[in-house]
């Protein structure tokens, strides 16, 4: 060997073992915040009544069984006027435990494509005993603190839920302490929880408190497979008992790190004003942390996904911009990114109180750069969307089982909103060449399948999955209504509206009436949009839109259904003069006589407008003459149908909707007409390009097969 | 002569093939364009960076255009195939020496049977090499795309130098060891094989450079068309030149 080929030896050496250098455990130094919540001058106030049910858990997973075995002490708080004698909790775990759940029933082992695991298919949480240990403020109650009390309890209809009899009642203003111990055994991981070899994502693990409600009593929903989760705020004090090797990420700050038994340690988290508590092990799990105006930014992935981090973090970083900007501070010092590993892949895109699941940046493949194929959303959207959950309910918590629309499609609004503030004016998604797919064209794309079944505000059971509504409906069809009401109303009174509900409802349960209230009150009941010739100013009657859009199934579709030049109805005839004489006679001009060869005052342009979807709202049409200049007006589009006419006038085309306010409109094909004989050369401006790349597709196989 | 001197020897020959195949293809086209013409009308679509979601809508309302398109681009295959094997005894005889159009025509049609046959024995090998890509009995993994395409090629400059034994006369017309010869042929002449996979790849490249272009152009100025139909033009001469290099090895 020469010295120059083992210099070049030693060196390729080098390379390689470089390339096999793992990625260091940590990157970045942004420490631990010492407190939960963000000092109040940046996060604002807390109101002191929000907090409803403070936790104090214990747990220890085995991570040979992938079972948690703990004890949860709550601590509740009645901030109603009603008595209660029962505590109704929520055991999502048990979803999972039978095929005859109302969950199972309904998914038939299947979530978002992802079929239940066959290693380790069921997963439950098994109440083993429930303790009274005092209610100090709670007159009724036959127990005193310090006197513990066995309570009777048992699963209800369906094991996802259970309630626990007191052994009296529990009063307005009155407090009551509960200890429960508990088994959890997580399923191979399905539907956002479980294990994947060393993996755990530990959600909805512990049994939950229900929500008192003032009106209506407790609300303790059956967990099914479209509905999420509902619980009051409160303060969460967790310690986990895992192997040494764990690395951790959880809801809340850390506060200490202690040995536990041989090889084992006890980490002790704390979160306040929550109403949730997540976490995932993984002994696997590389760091990368960051800080952005005092909220640290802590990522957890294996190396499989290092190199998505700085992606996701510029997509965190310009979501929590938009969103501070847009619904408030964010009040927690913290959020923690978990990557599930790729064979985890049912517990990416899920959120908790400050801590999210995110999912994998597609990898563009050499033949992307070939057909100029681009696309920024794979991972990113996930981390923008689950981000936003943050806000729509972890701050404005609403009911995801009763009102889906109001946590999801409120929350696919804002992803909308900050992907504009972040990419500016070019929003783009996918890019093939120079053609582009915004994200307004996706919800468009969604609208035209199945959303007109089910009404947006329905409780999340009502959304079966065969008629595959949901995602459509909750999330875009909310999104595309919002958006486009946005577009109508314009942004400044829209979003000075969505900010006044954020402001109003943080860290409370809103409804769905309170932003429907909200968005009238912010707008107006009406808005103003323009002008519609003879019938006066067209206006938007705000509640009765989001009436139809949200509570109706009916469809926004609009279609010219007429645009042509018409001879204009002269004086031929015989008509009386002003002495009551038949005078004239004239003859029209001939029947036959093209429309060209009249004069102008002799034609009218005329153009109709028919309402093909229910959904009754204005819409615009632009209107382009054969002179070249053209002119704007509004229907109100109540009636099916509008004649619009403009005497000695010769008419183009016609358009409606010209700068594409109508998100909601999913149909688009029928907004833009020609007059006949106006068409222009390049034809409809689809069939040529579609040709072209079919005869251009046909000589590159015909060329390629070396026949 | 070499095989490139043969090719350009046969202008006529090269216009003609190009033209059938820009033809095929402008045809085949046709009908997709009135469907979708049907579909859309009578409206218009005016967004010249938007038009994959308009393509989406339109295919969504109307699945058949997506079978069309499917057909159109089988059938352009098929068509493919039938053009070169009906032409391919003429393309050889006017390969292997000046002729009038006359002469080549009648050598595609007296050796249409022989070129057939032996086209369909080529089938099997052709499959089994497509069934590498299938199943990795291997365990070649990723490397068994590069060994289908090396067997894709060694079918191809198989059946080649075969039919041009026919139009020699040095073979049986019908025989499968007239196949096998010109397996055996290509394999102890390398460079034949070699030269022939080569052209067969650049006829590839200019396939992907096809689909590349009408991908990146899209919706663009109609020159794109023109530079698509360019490349096609120079993949029919790649072709043809390919089979020249078989002529030409035979003729040594």
């Amino acid at each position: 060997m020469t010295s120059r080929r083992r210099t070049l030896g030693l060196a390729l050496a080098l390379s390689v073992a470089a390339c096999e250098t793992p990625p260091p455990a940590q990157r970045g130094d942004a420490p631990e915040p010492s407190e939960a919540l963000r000092p109040e001058g940046e996060r604002g106030e807390v109101p002191a009544e929000a907090r409803i049910a403070d936790y104090e858990i214990d747990a220890r997973l085995d991570d040979e069984t992938h079972r948690i075995t703990g004890t949860v002490r709550i601590t509740w708080r009645n901030r109603t006027t009603r008595s209660v004698t029962t505590l109704p909790f929520h055991l999502y775990m048990n979803a999972f435990r039978a095929e005859d759940t109302a969950w199972m029933r309904e998914a038939r082992g299947s979530h978002r494509g992802q079929r239940q695991g066959e290693e380790g298919r069921w997963g439950y949480i098994d109440i083993t005993r429930v303790t009274l240990l005092g209610a100090p403020q709670a007159s009724d109650l036959e127990v005193r603190a310090g006197e513990p009390r066995e309570l009777r309890w048992a699963e209800d209809e369906d094991p996802s839920t259970m309630t626990v009899t007191l052994p009296g009642a529990i009063g307005p203003g009155e407090s009551a302490v509960v200890e429960l111990d508990f088994v959890t055994q997580l399923p191979e991981v399905f539907a956002r929880t479980g294990y994947a070899g060393t993996f755990h994502m530990v959600g909805q693990w512990y049994p939950k408190l229900a929500v008192l409600d003032p009106q209506e009593g407790w609300r303790n929903h059956v967990f099914t497979l479209q509905s999420e989760f509902f619980a009051d705020f409160g303060d969460y004090e967790v310690t986990l008992d895992v192997p040494a090797a764990m690395v951790v990420g959880a809801t809340g700050i850390q506060v200490s790190d202690e040995p536990g038994e041989e090889g084992r340690r006890r980490l002790r988290y704390r979160a306040e004003m929550v109403h949730d508590f997540a976490w995932a092990a993984d002994p696997d799990l590389l760091e990368v942390r960051s800080e952005w105006h005092g909220i640290r930014i802590r990522q957890l992935m294996r190396a499989e996904h290092a190199a998505d981090a700085d992606r996701h973090e510029a997509a965190l970083v310009a979501t929590l911009e938009s969103m501070e900007a847009r619904f408030g501070p964010y009040p927690w010092s913290t959020i923690t990114v978990i990557h599930p590993p790729s064979d985890a892949g049912g517990a990416q895109g899920m959120e908790y109180p400050t801590l999210f699941t995110t999912s994998p940046v597609i990898q563009p493949r050499p033949w992307w750069r070939l057909l100029g194929l681009e696309e920024r959303a794979s991972g990113v959207f996930t981390t923008i969307h689950e981000f936003g959950h943050q806000y729509f309910q972890g701050l404005l918590a609403s009911d995801e089982f009763r009102e889906p629309w109001l946590d999801e499609g409120m929350n696919t609004t804002s992803n909308a909103l900050a992907l504009r503030d972040w990419q500016a004016d070019d929003p783009w998604v996918v890019r093939l060449g120079g053609q582009r797919i915004d994200e307004n064209d996706m919800t468009r794309l969604a609208l035209t399948f199945t959303t007109s079944l089910d009404p947006v505000r329905a409780p999340a059971d009502r959304y079966l999955e065969l008629s595959h509504s949901y995602g459509g409906t909750v999330y875009r069809k909310t999104g595309a209504t919002m958006l486009t009401l946005r577009n109508l109303a314009g942004a400044p009174a829209f979003d000075a509206a969505l900010r006044a509900y954020a402001d109003r409802w943080r860290f409370r349960h809103p409804r769905g009436d309170d932003l429907v209230a909200a968005l009238v009150e912010g707008i107006g009941a009406a808005v103003d949009l323009g002008d519609a010739g003879p019938d006066g100013p067209v206006r938007l009657d705000v509640a009765d839109f989001l009436d139809q859009a949200l509570r109706g199934t009916d469809e926004v579709d609009f279609a010219l259904t007429y645009v042509d030049n018409r001879r204009r109805i002269g004086h031929a005839g015989w008509h009386r003069d002003e002495e009551g004489a038949l005078v004239g006679g004239d003859d029209p001009p001939p029947e036959a006589t093209p429309i060209d060869e009249l004069d102008d005052a002799e034609v009218e342009a005329t153009v109709q407008v028919r309402r093909a979807g229910g959904l009754r709202m204005p819409v615009e049409l632009e209107v382009e003459f054969s002179d070249g200049a053209s002119e704007r007006i509004w229907w109100d589009g109540q009636e099916r149908y509008h004649v619009f006419a403009w005497p000695g006038r010769r008419i183009r085309r016609a358009r409606l909707d010209p700068d594409d306010k109508l998100i909601l409109e999913g149909h688009r094909l029928n907004n833009l007409r020609y007059a006949p004989g106006e068409a222009p050369p390049a034809g409809d401006g689809l069939s040529a390009p579609l040709t072209d790349g079919a005869e251009a597709l046909t000589l590159a196989l015909m060329g390629g097969m070396s026949l | 002569m070499s095989a490139l001197r043969r090719l350009l020897g046969a202008p006529g020959l090269w216009v003609a093939m190009a033209l059938a195949h820009l033809g095929i293809a402008a045809a085949l086209a046709r009908p997709l364009a009135l469907m979708i013409g049907a579909a859309i009308a009578p409206y218009s679509i005016d967004r010249p960076g938007g038009l994959l979601p308009m393509i989406a809508e339109v295919i969504s309302g109307h699945p058949e255009l997506g079978v069309a398109l499917g057909v159109a681009l089988i059938a352009g295959t098929v068509l493919a195939g039938a053009l070169w094997l009906v032409a391919a005894g003429g393309v050889i005889d006017r390969l292997r020496r000046p002729q009038p159009t006359a002469a080549t025509i009648a050598a595609a049609l007296r050796f249409l049977p022989s070129m057939a046959v032996l086209g369909l024995y080529s089938v099997i090998p052709r499959g089994l090499a497509l069934a590498g890509l299938r199943f990795d009995v291997l365990g070649l993994g990723w490397a068994r795309a590069l060994l289908v395409l090396v067997g894709w090629t060694l079918c191809t400059v198989a059946l080649d130098l075969a039919r041009a034994a026919v139009i020699r006369g040095d073979a049986r017309r019908y025989h499968p060891t007239t196949l096998l010869q010109g397996f055996a042929a290509a394999v102890t002449r390398p460079t034949v094989w070699l030269r022939s996979a080569l052209l067969s790849a650049l006829g590839l490249a200019l396939s992907l450079a096809i689909v590349a272009l009408a991908a990146r152009g899209f919706g663009g100025p109609s020159t794109t068309l023109w530079l698509v139909r360019l490349l096609a033009a120079l993949g029919v001469g790649v072709s043809l030149w390919r089979i020249a290099v078989a002529v030409d090895a035979g003729e040594r």
